[in-house]
């Protein structure tokens, strides 16, 4: 097998046994962006080379000299382009901050430093994370490297392009309500979005503040519950970091699940999903049945208003997030302005892309005098609902099971000209960031055009070890 | 299409029933103003198409009764430390008085010139604007 379709725990058996250098993983990937990256786009930027081989030569050393290496320790990472990186850019995919240098290290970059793993660049992503397909960047779409007329989903796209074609090993991306683990399952890739509080954002560029979090995407579930290891914990800096003992996620990888509660809710087979998908999904089901999982059928019923409540609150904190992008002290300054008021209405008119605009013109609107109570104060409410769902749900079975999106990847400009649909395809992950509990989203077959299918995994607060355990027997029983 | 809505909207019992407002150009420019974002004229007719069918799609919202219904601020408040005999207990705090705060004493932060780096016009040590009066 290639070094670039390798996942990160297969990768450091071989540097341990000395059976490949880290600077070869490095070079292997390099040469892998060098064939795809044309084609795929799944990068903005890239660190500079030279620098990314000089760590790698340092991780060989380590292990010439016999030191022991930290498990991810010369694992080459693709970050996301909304998380800071001291002295390389943080576009967010914006005109606006298409030439901001990030002066501070993210918490979550600085954990990946302290452990050894090597950034080799920034990924494309929707502008602010605004979208589902990677469509809505600057800098152009990427593509699915399953098929390239495809989207690789949204908005951490450009990650799950990158794990997926072998440009990185692992990458992080960043979940609002959907956008690490819609993009996972368009690509064939793992991806956790974890409980809300579980990984610090300090150094994330804020679009939700009440529903952003940070998570893995990886090419298996071993990968990802390393990386988790990496990445949470509490933060001072964040003062939604919740701080409580962190248990070893690689201990939850037992490919066990007698005695499992499995629920499933009837609400998400419904209209609209595809046929494909479904059948999939319903496998997957059977299995985890045939091996001693229990599968209950349960009810959400208050699914159906996950997307409008999702788009009151989330805009209504995009609104506010981006009042900070004023064109004085970062970021794009219009030349056309004579006043302080013009400089900033002309810079954020000038700066800002098309859907950033309408998410903050929508979030303004249902902030502003009169309308607050009927849109924002009542998405608040049913949100509590939403919550209440779940929190029904758990007392009865330990997780949930469902299809990650209701479509395999959509044809790129399949959507753009309708918002709401595009708003649409996050139907099954937004919950999620609603209700704060963690997510992941796993392979589990193809459609017959060979596009992957994902399905998704939800447990209470804090249960990532239960999303584990589950996801990785059902990755090894679909082995078989 | 709005008509209809009225309707259905006032058929359910609801906590509070709001008629949908139609959206105006004037309304755009208004909220555009406030955003602070100076729209063209074209940019301002394609967000009313888009306002109103987004607020339309979310009107679904108003059918659900939420009178009783206590609004979510904090999403894990049960894993922060829940409300003392605080006399601001009561007040708008934040659920479970969740406003957490570091205790005020002064730590390295952002260097001057670090915090300056990015700033598209500066002079001595300050961010530079136009004139403001």
């Amino acid at each position: 097998m290639k070094i670039q379709e390798l996942p990160a725990h297969q990768i450091h058996k071989l540097l341990v046994k000395k059976e490949i250098s880290c600077q070869e993983v490095i070079r292997e990937i390099f040469k892998t962006i060098g064939e795809k990256e044309g084609e795929i786009h799944a990068y903005l930027s890239f660190r500079d080379r030279e620098k990314v081989l000089r760590e790698a030569k340092k991780v060989d050393e380590k292990l010439k000299n016999g030191e022991k290496l930290f498990p991810l320790e010369g694992i080459p990472i693709a970050i996301k382009d909304n998380m800071c990186i001291s002295g390389e850019k943080t576009t967010c995919a914006s005109k606006i901050l298409e030439n901001f240098i990030s002066p501070y290290d993210a918490t979550v970059i600085k954990r990946l430093k302290e452990k050894g793993l090597i950034f080799i660049g920034k990924t494309n992503m929707d502008e602010f994370a605004f979208g589902s397909s990677t469509e809505n960047s600057y800098f152009g779409p990427t593509h699915n490297p399953y098929d390239l007329e495809r989207v690789p989903g949204g908005s951490s796209g450009g990650s799950a392009a990158a794990v997926a074609s072998g440009e990185a090993t692992v990458a992080l991306g960043s979940d609002t309500g959907g956008s690490i683990r819609q993009p996972a399952a368009f690509c064939g890739v793992v991806g956790l979005k974890p409980t809300y509080g579980r990984v610090s954002r300090f150094g994330l560029v804020a679009f939700a503040s009440s529903l952003d979090q940070i998570g893995p995407i990886t090419k298996d579930v071993t990968d990802s519950a390393l990386l988790l290891n990496v990445i949470s914990g509490y933060d001072l800096m964040d003062s939604t970091s919740v701080n409580i003992t962190l248990p070893d996620f690689t201990k939850s990888l037992i490919p066990q699940v007698k005695g499992f509660k499995i629920g499933v809710p009837q609400e998400y087979f419904v209209s609209g999903i595809d046929r494909e998908v479904e059948a999939s999904i319903k496998k997957s089901i059977k299995l985890l049945e045939a091996i001693g999982a229990k599968i209950e059928e349960i009810t959400l019923p208050h699914t159906d208003y996950g997307i409008a409540t999702y788009y009151i609150i989330a805009t209504a904190e995009a609104s506010a997030n981006l009042a900070r992008f004023d064109g004085i002290r970062y970021g794009y300054r219009s030349k056309n302005n004579k006043t302080l008021s013009e400089l900033y209405e002309h810079s954020r008119a000038e700066g800002f892309g098309k859907e950033a605009k309408r998410r903050i013109i929508l979030g303004t609107y249902v902030l502003s005098a009169g309308y607050y109570n009927a849109y924002y104060l009542k998405g608040l409410k049913v949100r509590t609902l939403i919550k209440e769902d779940f929190n029904q749900a758990f007392r009865k079975v330990d997780a949930i099971l469902t299809p990650t999106s209701p479509t395999t990847a959509f044809k790129i400009g399949e959507k753009t000209d309708d918002p709401l649909k595009m708003y649409l395809a996050d139907v099954f992950t937004i919950s999620a960031n609603l209700a704060g509990i963690p997510g992941i989203s796993i392979p589990c077959g193809f459609s017959k055009e060979k596009l992957p299918i994902g399905l998704q995994i939800l447990a209470p607060a804090f249960g990532e070890e239960k999303i584990f355990q589950i996801a990785f027997t059902l990755e090894q029983s679909l082995k078989k | 299409m709005v008509s209809n809505v009225k309707q259905l909207t006032l058929k359910k019992k609801t906590d509070k029933i709001i008629f949908l407002m139609k959206i105006t150009k004037e309304d755009v420019v208004y909220i555009s103003r406030l955003a602070k974002i100076k729209l063209k004229e074209e940019e301002v007719g394609q967000y009313q198409k888009n306002l109103e069918e987004i607020l339309l799609y979310v009107e679904k919202l108003k059918t659900l009764p939420t009178e009783k219904v206590k609004e979510t601020t904090h999403i894990l408040s049960q894993f922060t430390p829940p409300p003392t005999s605080s006399p601001l207990e009561g007040e708008d705090k934040g659920e479970g008085g969740a406003n957490r705060l570091r205790k005020d004493v002064a730590v390295k932060g952002l260097e001057q010139k670090d915090a300056l780096s990015n700033a598209p016009a500066k002079k001595d040590g300050c961010f530079r604007v136009p004139k403001v009066i």
